[in-house]
């Protein structure tokens, strides 16, 4: 692309050919006949370079004698063409500015689409420093605008029997005692529903659905689902699904007490049930952590690897897909189980174990009872919406 | 191909009148009306990829329409913005071309993309530059009224306003002026043009005006 400027233009500028002939840079305008054809000249003696342009590649050539006329052209045509007729100092401009032609936009395209990559990598690695940086009352405010939207449709269904709530509630309150944030309240609410589940959200708030607790076969396993999903509370997993999916951003203003917007799309984030899984490595180091609270609380460490043993095999998955609700967000897979089980048995948590107090002791039997008795009292049809429901 | 611009400058739309086997090439959504004797066509914005780059970094749409006259016939051809229409001639130059300004072009006009780099995407048009070269007539819209500035010294233009400019011309990003003034004078980044060259700019800013109008809307 080659071209003039010049006041004597009619428009001021014209597209041109550029050409060196008789000591002079010449640009042919070309007319609408051959004979109409216009040129306009620069000598080559004092021509004065510049390099600009909207890509940086453009030649402008001016001359002190025609003030007021331009010739340009761009890249390795121009660079060719003025190379052999230009001072030293010239011709080390030209070579350093037009050592490439324009740029291929493949290259930046390819630079874009590494840098998102590298960003979101980022992001997802940096979650839980910045996460670990935020004091925990910001948790417990999600947790608390969480936890009536995500109950919404428990409204009627929550279990206040002290023969259920009972035993929950005092594994529940060793289980705190036993992890990492002592001093941590919790709130605990039993959900009467068939769905074999329970989740934590981020603050301390702990949800239970009777259908998991009549599969649960003895009080350690129970203390080994409540402590892998207390796992998430403590190691705030929650909130580093919050910060990667809405951003570091969002979580800063959520620090500063935004509980309008940012807050209403965490809560909202949070309370799809996609977002209570936490993925292979963080589902991983809750059941690592798990196992430790169990033995520092006085329960059998190996009772993680069995409650997903029996899970797997209590579940009629044809019949009853909200069975597989717990599971559905926990996959239980060989490694994870033989990983939960290895753990165990290391000498370090078999010491925790020994110098742990005796496990709280707990009613079993009024518990199975008790819910027995409900699922017979309670009408079938009811059941299964709710179960529905809970299943959406 | 006769042209005329009606409804200048806040209601600009583009009446051509076509002779058989003129093609003009119009973004999607363009047409308000045509003869019978003018067959649409549409297609990917030049190939599948190009019509992707075009689409994710031009902010032109996937799909144009090609309008082929079989016989002579009126094509009015419109932009989504209230606002003027420019008409430009290219005769083997070339023109780049901000996101969404391009309403349509005859069919010896090549469009491309252009890398535009960092600073012009900080400034608010985008990474890439879409651009127009080659030998025809190209339409451009703008919201608001459209201005031609030939720039000697170079040229201060707040973001938002650039609509096309030579590739004579030379672009940088910068603050207003400090800091202070950068950010109360409500001008922030602004673009420094350099020539020589000549700029089109619309006198209305569209996020300005999205900005000004939102206290209004419901919800």
């Amino acid at each position: 692309m080659q071209g003039v400027f010049d006041s004597t233009l009619p428009d001021g500028r014209a597209p041109a050919t550029l050409s060196v002939r008789g000591g002079a840079l010449v640009a042919t305008l070309a007319g609408e006949a051959s004979s109409d054809a216009v040129e306009l000249a620069l000598p080559l003696v004092g021509l004065q370079l510049e390099i600009g342009g909207a890509d940086g590649h453009v030649v402008f050539c001016r001359h002190p004698d025609h003030p007021g006329r331009v010739l340009h052209g761009r890249g390795a045509e121009m660079r060719a063409l003025l190379l052999p007729h230009v001072g030293a100092a010239d011709q080390a401009l030209l070579e350093r500015k037009l050592r490439e032609g324009p740029r291929s936009i493949w290259g930046p395209i390819a630079g874009f689409a590494v840098g998102l990559v590298l960003v979101l990598w980022l992001l997802t690695r940096s979650a839980g420093l910045f996460v670990g940086m935020l004091p925990m009352s910001v948790d417990q405010t999600l947790g608390a605008a969480a936890k009536p939207l995500v109950l919404a449709d428990a409204t009627g269904k929550v279990v206040t029997e002290p023969a259920v709530r009972g035993p929950v509630d005092a594994i529940m309150a060793r289980i705190v005692a036993s992890s990492a944030m002592p001093e941590l309240g919790y709130d605990l609410t039993i959900v009467r529903s068939e769905t074999v589940n329970a989740f934590a959200m981020p603050g301390g708030y702990v949800v239970v659905f009777t259908g998991l607790l009549k599969q649960i076969e003895t009080p350690d396993q129970l203390a080994a689902v409540l402590a892998h999903e207390w796992t998430h509370v403590t190691d705030r997993h929650g909130m580093r699904s919050v910060a990667q999916s809405l951003g570091v951003i969002a979580v800063i203003e959520l620090a500063l007490g935004d509980v309008t917007g940012v807050l209403g799309s965490a809560v909202e984030l949070f309370s799809l049930s996609q977002v209570r899984s936490y993925g292979r490595e963080l589902e991983e180091a809750s059941d690592a952590e798990a196992v430790r609270i169990l033995a520092r609380g006085g329960w059998d460490p190996g009772a993680v690897a069995g409650f997903f043993a029996s899970l797997a095999a209590h579940s009629p998955s044809s019949e009853a897909p909200e069975a597989l609700a717990w599971l559905s967000t926990h996959p239980s897979h060989a490694e994870r189980v033989a990983a939960a089980q290895a753990l165990a048995k290391r000498p370090d948590v078999r010491t925790l174990r020994d110098s742990a107090p005796d496990a709280p002791k707990v009613d079993w039997g009024a518990l199975r009872a008790a819910l027995r008795s409900e699922g017979e009292a309670k009408a079938p049809a009811a059941d299964a919406k709710a179960a529905e429901e809970e299943s959406r | 191909m006769r042209s005329e611009i009606a409804g200048k400058p806040s209601f600009a739309h583009i009446k051509l009148a076509m002779e058989p086997g003129e093609t003009v090439r119009a973004e999607a959504g363009a047409m308000v009306s045509r003869s019978p004797q003018i067959r649409p066509r549409a297609t990917f914005n030049g190939g599948f990829f190009t019509a992707l780059l075009l689409r994710i970094f031009g902010g032109e749409s996937l799909f144009v329409n090609w309008f082929t006259a079989e016989a002579p016939g009126e094509l009015v051809l419109t932009q989504p913005a209230p606002g003027d229409v420019l008409e430009l001639d290219l005769k083997g130059n070339e023109l780049c071309l901000t996101e969404g300004s391009l309403i349509a072009a005859t069919a010896g006009v090549d469009i491309g993309v252009a890398w535009a780099g960092f600073a012009s995407w900080i400034g608010g048009e985008g990474l890439f530059r879409l651009t127009v070269s080659g030998r025809g007539k190209v339409w451009l819209g703008g919201f608001g009224a459209l201005v031609a500035i030939d720039v000697h010294s170079p040229l201060t233009i707040d973001t938002g306003h650039l609509v096309a400019y030579e590739p004579t011309i030379s672009l940088r990003t910068r603050m207003s002026g400090g800091i202070f003034t950068s950010l109360a004078g409500g001008e922030g980044l602004v673009m420094e043009a350099t020539g020589p060259g000549r700029v089109w700019l619309q006198t209305r800013n569209l996020d300005a005006f999205a900005g000004w109008i939102s206290p209004y809307l419901p919800g």
